[in-house]
């Protein structure tokens, strides 16, 4: 009864996000026009896509093999995968997809504070790639004349950079929060 | 995705963009970001000089790509766990 409960809600949920916002928000009309798009273009995006989430699962690998513990690259990929999909279909999905990968890593015996910390240093190689990403693309943008709006863009940009920044150092110097989030969080949902 | 509706974006605009409007995905508000990135992405490429229209086309392009794409492969490593763990938790 209680897996009928949460699949209807599932489907309710993701009817509503995917189904339903788009058409409140006018984007089927805008999305007509993506039929004009270079097909070759689009599919070396796809391309670049897969590569992405499969470098990401790579470094995944490699952060839990330099923590002692080791995976194949099939699971490692196969979790990224589902870390995905959770993350992507549940409200405070970053939780939800921690506690798959812990859940699915402890029945490979590997430990679910060893699992956090790789969680958390994995986030903090990427926001630190994203952080200078970001540096560079100021650098490139800044310039003699600086408008109004440039300013107050870059200062949002700046405030949500500084903040994931902080959360991602705060997860590398206390991976047991990951965890302890991540369950608190799955329980309420 | 901009290069494929015919607009060049420089590489300052769409760096700042792309790393800002993933930075306010990681903000818990709706599942994956949706809805944050694409209107994150279009302020900042429109705010820097993309036509509107393309700005909306190549955002909504990536986001299929980036977002839908990834889903179905994501289910099928989910079920594929769920089934690992259920036998496992049988033997």
């Amino acid at each position: 009864m209680r897996w009928i409960v949460r699949g209807v809600l599932f489907v309710a949920l993701a009817a509503g996000v995917f189904g339903l916002l788009p058409r409140l928000g006018g984007l089927t009309r805008d999305a007509a026009g993506l039929r004009h798009a270079r097909p070759a273009l689009v599919a070396a995006a796809i391309v670049a896509q897969a590569v992405s989430l499969g470098c990401y699962a790579l470094l995944y690998r490699r952060v839990l093999a330099s923590l002692g513990a080791r995976l194949r690259f099939r699971l490692a990929a196969g979790v990224t995968l589902a870390s995905f999909l959770v993350s992507h279909v549940t409200p405070f999905g970053s939780a939800t997809g921690t506690l798959l990968n812990v859940s699915t890593l402890e029945a490979e015996g590997i430990a679910a504070l060893t699992t956090g910390e790789a969680i958390g240093l994995t986030s903090l190689v990427s926001a630190a790639a994203l952080i200078a990403l970001f540096a560079a693309g100021l650098a490139a943008t800044a310039g003699p004349h600086i408008s109004q709006s440039y300013l107050m863009i870059a200062g949002i940009a700046f405030a949500l950079v500084a903040s994931a920044a902080a959360i991602a150092l705060l997860v590398g110097a206390h991976p047991g929060i990951a965890e302890r989030a991540g369950r608190r969080v799955a329980r309420l949902i | 995705m901009f290069l494929a509706f015919g607009y060049q974006p420089g590489f300052g605009p769409l760096a700042v963009a792309y790393a800002a409007a993933n930075i306010a995905s990681a903000i818990p508000i709706t599942p994956g970001g949706l809805g944050v990135v694409e209107v994150t992405l279009v302020a900042i490429t429109v705010g820097f000089g993309a036509p509107r229209a393309t700005a909306v086309l190549a955002v909504l392009g990536y986001r299929v790509v980036n977002y839908w794409l990834p889903l179905p492969p994501g289910a099928l490593a989910y079920l594929r766990l769920r089934l690992n763990a259920h036998s496992a938790d049988k033997a």
